[in-house]
């Protein structure tokens, strides 16, 4: 594979933009945009990738001596190989800062701006929603009114510049030129291109290296394990054999590594192939820990909102207690029971363009979650291990080249000595053996899926009979594995395995047992690592909790701009909340529509508060008489001055500004404009029913 | 290879009501942009112009639902203001009028409308693969608009978002020229050719009065404190346009010619509903109003407060709190255009006759307080399509200048 190197791609709004997320907004957005958990905006990778390609056909289509296929095909691939370009999804510059900072400020419950931050406030800090009828006779059509959320052509934190994404691209030197011209010829992207919305300009401009550069310094020691931490920095979908993978396979790993070694080297065999070196599954990594596939003996209680160790507890203790399984979680061990993760992912659409245009949905793994793997090696192949994790390009499941797929190395990897720690059990003792990954069960040359091989082979592996234990159970669950060969674009084979998490029960025989052992076939490849416990620490893991995948560390640097304009937003909202509230309050001043509709005038050409102010003061209090001792121009006063106290008074409840701050915000007028609109129409329907 | 560009700029000569959907300054809301300009949609410039093509192209042009379903060939882009236009925003109310001239109850409503000096510019680009046929048609159509003007946004059968057109057009045909061309760029139509005018048999009759204000005249909005007599604090004066000229908006134009038609029909046993259908509906089944009416502009006028107070009936004296001061509009001229399709009813074409011949003899009145005399003007000047003066025969009481000769 050509060095790549790493550009960032600029896509600049020439217009309000939708980009579709083939969802739609509650009941109020018809079509509505992509937007990350944050609820910042983007752009999909595939998507932009898709009108660059698209862009690439037409300059072949008008010029094909100079843009020939073939160059188009190494870009952007064919069906059967990928191109050379890699993207991934367009965001705001220092999207990272802003995300850091969201998640600090939503963290804090007493922060003023916890509101503003929740996703859709965000989202609307970017975004408007723009309504559209069909027209029928020059009426519109009954039915036809569509909402559609947009990105806005200006942005919101740097007033009057237009809005920017940007986009991390990787490709070779040798094709930047084409890349350029690619770029140039893109002048639109997503929804309602054709009406106003999606006009935008392409930039490629050169970023620094980005690579993990530390330098790792490998333990001695006959075996050592590397323990690595890798981020998601996109979303990852693994398709599994009928179910979504959780987990990143070991097999997914070695394919990612094994396309960047090199293949004539002697030590080829020995990392991917012989079973020497030893890669496993990443798996999300909670309080800093790795973990491995729940082990079925944990039950969850709905009854009692709490997991449930079943060794550890007579079946009627936790009868009639709804016990749910803990299918698809991981769980890290502690020293006396498990931290279990829910792996969060979510489901995008996606759109195939042409003739044969199809919509399909997929369901990946959310970024910016973190994963942990190992990989046991022998100590002279340590340091091309870790060479490999520091460069190889770390993309795993589907769709590589775009949106999806892209991991990045996080802190450095770490090296100690294996540990070849024995289980404290007696001869004659219970033991248990948990599977941390699948195992494919061999019977001599043949692999065999039922209990009773697994048992054997775990058995003939710990020198203990393989007997069932009465009144102890396995806990065991099968399902199928299989993969993919990137290089043969071929299917592999399916096989049926234990699915890790699975767990089996023997009394120990009078050979010690290794706390960890590998059984049944494909080591290499992650498959059948398993872990003994003895009888005291099983019954000892009762406490069990739910915690949260580790996610992607955050600066703690805010970001003045971006909570600024939360800042005003928020404003805004508690301002016109206030307006709306004061309303009945305001409904006693008996104003009527003429003096209402004289004060939104008014309010129309006034500078400022003040001048406001001052204008009222200049209406001539001829009506007042012993029936209406208050003139109608002091109710006026008593109106605006009300509610102006009411908006400082809710701004300094809300933490938005300090007790001696008297300066109104910039948008002083909204809620003076939204309470008189209330009042004006009321009294209008009031004196219309007289 | 070949691509083409236009670029259009759209310069207001009525205040124009694109609502947002939104109401809350006024119970419809103008749409604004994210800089907090108003905007020309682009679905919307390109609604209007597929409705200004013939149907077969316009399904070619802008692509087709259905079972056929094709894409659009054709690009546009939303109508934009610059970044320093000064646009003058203003609240209008409107209110329902009863068969008896009154106020109907919980019939009245507001709306926010826009002017701006500025033009709104707005990029249509064609696909590369657009017959050259379809190119012409194209041609043609912005032609039309580039003679005629184009109307965009709510109510334009009663004056609002009327727009001068005019189109430069730009063809690339190399590849390097269109990969570095920017339509959005300033300059970027510099030194292109503007397109020409194209006159076409319009489908739709054009009347021009000029009107002579004959005494006061009032089409009332809440006053705009202070006024210079302080003390007199009116309570409403004549609405204004952004030039503060007092303007005669279509709708109460056609309130009052609508009100006076139906009672010339109602005299005549006529069809009354033949004359509701050409004002349209918004009742029973929504119909579009097919006669248009333009917003008038008085200029030379001269405005003065009244004030006075209602008098007990029975005792003769004025009434506690029932002083109240109005501000009013005296003397100026101003042109009223009305347009109706060509293929109206005879009976009706012959009804707006009569209302104009009405108009000029001061029977027919506009505005508020017909009943004390105010909105009563004379018609010194009537054109047919732009060319034919039909004045005289407007004079002579001649009741068939709309119905022969062109109709």
């Amino acid at each position: 594979m050509p060095k790549q190197e790493r550009y960032l791609l600029r896509v600049t709004l020439r217009s309000d933009l939708c980009a579709g997320s083939g969802g739609s907004g509650g009941v109020t957005v018809d079509r509505d945009i992509c937007v990350d958990a944050f609820g910042l905006p983007y752009l999909p990778a595939r998507r932009i990738k898709g009108v660059l390609r698209a862009a690439a056909e037409m300059l072949t289509k008008y010029d094909e001596k100079q843009y020939p296929e073939q160059q188009l095909e190494a870009m952007f691939g064919t069906a059967s190989s990928p191109g050379c370009l890699r993207l991934r999804d367009a965001v705001l510059p220092g999207i990272e800062e802003m995300r850091s900072y969201l998640r600090r400020v939503r963290a804090d419950k007493n922060d003023p701006l916890n509101v503003a931050v929740q996703p859709l406030n965000v989202t609307r800090l970017f975004t408007s929603v723009r309504g559209q009828t069909r027209m029928e006779d020059g009426v519109a059509a009954e039915g036809s009114l569509r909402y559609t959320r947009v990105l806005n052509h200006y942005s919101p934190l740097h007033p009057g510049e237009e809005t920017a994404l940007e986009a991390e691209v990787f490709c070779p030197e040798a094709c930047l030129e084409y890349l350029k011209t690619c770029c140039a010829a893109v002048k639109h992207i997503g929804l309602g291109r054709n009406r106003g919305l999606g006009a935008v300009s392409l930039q490629l401009c050169p970023a620094g290296k980005a690579e993990n550069s530390e330098r790792v310094q490998p333990a001695e020691g006959e075996q050592l394990l590397i323990s690595y931490t890798v981020s998601l920095d996109v979303p990852v979908t693994l398709p599994g054999c009928g179910e979504l993978l959780r987990e990143i396979p070991a097999r997914s790993v070695i394919g990612c590594m094994a396309a960047v070694a090199d293949s004539g080297d002697p030590a080829f065999r020995a990392l991917f192939l012989t079973g020497e070196v030893q890669w496993s599954a990443l798996t999300p990594q909670v309080n800093g820990l790795r973990t491995t596939p729940t082990p079925l003996m944990l039950t969850y209680l709905k009854n009692e909102s709490a997991y449930c160790n079943r060794y550890a507890v007579s079946a009627k203790e936790i009868e009639r207690k709804k016990q749910k399984t803990v299918d698809g979680t991981y769980a890290a061990r502690t020293e006396d029971g498990f931290r279990i993760a829910v792996v969060r992912s979510h489901t995008i659409y996606h759109h195939s363009m042409g003739s044969d245009g199809t919509l399909y949905t997929q369901e990946s793994l959310d970024a910016g979650m973190l994963y942990s793997g190992t990989v046991r090696v022998p100590a002279r192949y340590a340091e091309t291990v870790l060479k490999l994790l520091r460069t190889a390009p770390l993309t795993f499941g589907r769709s590589k080249t775009a949106q999806y797929a892209a991991c990045s190395l996080v802190g450095t990897p770490k090296c100690e000595r294996v540990d070849r720690a024995m289980v404290d059990a007696k001869p004659g003792e219970i033991v248990f053996v948990l599977l941390e990954s699948d195992l494919i069960p061999v019977c001599g040359a043949l692999r065999r899926a039922d209990a009773q091989v697994v048992r054997d082979l775990l058995a003939a592996e710990l020198g203990v009979s393989p007997a069932p234990e009465n009144g102890l159970q396995d806990y065991c669950q099968f399902h199928t594995v299989s993969g993919y060969h990137a290089m043969w674009h071929l299917q592999k084979q399916q096989m049926t395995a234990v699915r890790g998490g699975s767990v089996f029960c023997f009394r120990a025989g009078a050979k010690p047992i290794e706390r960890q052992v590998r059984v049944g076939a494909l080591p290499q490849e992650g498959f059948g690592a398993c872990r003994v416990f003895s009888q005291a620490e099983m019954l000892s893991l009762t406490d069990t909790v739910r915690a949260p995948t580790d996610v992607t560390p955050g600066s703690d640097a805010g970001h003045p701009v971006l909570e600024a304009a939360l800042l005003a937003a928020e404003t805004r909202r508690v301002m016109r909340e206030t307006a709306r509230d004061y309303e009945a309050e305001a409904a006693k001043q008996q104003l009527n529509t003429g003096m209402l509709g004289r004060l939104r005038s008014t309010l129309a050409v006034a500078k400022s508060y003040e001048a406001l102010l001052a204008e009222i003061r200049e209406i001539p209090a001829s009506d007042t008489s012993s029936e209406n001792p208050v003139s109608r121009r002091d109710r006026a006063l008593s109106l605006v001055t009300g509610l102006y106290e009411r908006v400082q008074q809710e701004l300094v409840c809300a933490g938005l500004r300090g007790e001696g701050d008297k300066n109104l915000p910039a948008e002083w007028k909204q809620p003076l404009e939204l309470l008189l609109h209330q009042l004006y129409y009321r009294r209008d329907r009031k004196e219309g029913a007289k | 290879m070949k691509k083409v560009y236009y670029e259009l700029r759209f310069s207001q000569r009525s205040p124009l009501r694109i609502g947002s959907g939104g109401g809350e300054q006024t119970d419809v809301d103008v749409l604004h942009d994210s800089r907090g300009l108003p905007f020309l949609p682009g679905s919307a410039i390109a609604g209007v112009l597929r409705g200004a093509l013939p149907t077969e192209t316009a399904a070619q042009l802008f692509g087709a639902l259905g079972a056929k379903m094709t894409e659009s060939l054709i690009m546009v882009s939303d109508g934009t203001l610059p970044a320093d236009a000064e646009v003058h925003l203003q609240h209008r109310d409107g209110v329902g009028i009863g068969e008896r001239g009154t106020v109907i109850p919980g019939a009245k409503y507001d709306f926010e409308t826009v002017e701006c000096a500025e033009p709104y510019t707005a990029v249509l680009e064609l696909a590369d693969d657009v017959p050259e046929a379809l190119e012409t048609a194209l041609d043609a159509a912005l032609g039309i608009w580039v003679h005629r003007g184009a109307q965009f946004g709510a109510r334009t059968t009663r004056g609002y978002g009327e727009m001068a057109v005019s189109v430069r057009k730009k063809t690339l045909n190399s590849l390097p020229a269109w990969l570095t061309f920017d339509p959005f760029a300033p300059g970027a139509f510099e030194g292109e050719m503007a397109l020409e005018p194209c006159a076409s048999v319009d489908d739709r009759l054009q009347i021009r009065a000029k009107l002579q204000m004959k005494g006061s005249f009032t089409v009332r909005t809440t006053a705009l404190p202070p006024a210079e007599e302080l003390d007199m604090e009116p309570k409403q004066e004549p609405l204004q346009n952004a030039a503060g000229l007092p303007v005669i908006p279509g709708t109460a134009w056609a309130g009052a010619f609508r009100h006076h038609m139906l009672e010339l029909s109602a005299d005549l046993k006529l069809d009354r509903q033949a004359v509701e259908q050409l004002f349209g509906s918004t009742e029973g089944t929504v119909m579009r109003s097919r006669i248009r009416f333009g917003e008038t502009a008085v200029a030379g006028s001269k405005s003065y407060l009244y004030t006075r107070s209602a008098v007990d009936r029975y005792t003769g004296a004025p009434r506690n709190q029932a002083l109240f001061t109005e501000r009013y509009a005296y003397g100026g001229a101003g042109t009223l255009e009305i347009s109706v399709p060509r293929d109206t009813d005879r009976s009706l074409l012959e009804l707006l006759a009569v209302s104009l011949v009405d108009l000029d003899l001061g029977l027919l009145s506009f505005g508020g307080e017909g009943g004390v005399g105010r909105g009563v003007c004379e018609i010194e000047e009537l054109m047919l399509d732009g060319a034919r003066d039909v004045t005289a025969r407007l004079k002579a009481q001649d009741v068939s200048f709309l119905t022969e000769g062109g109709c």
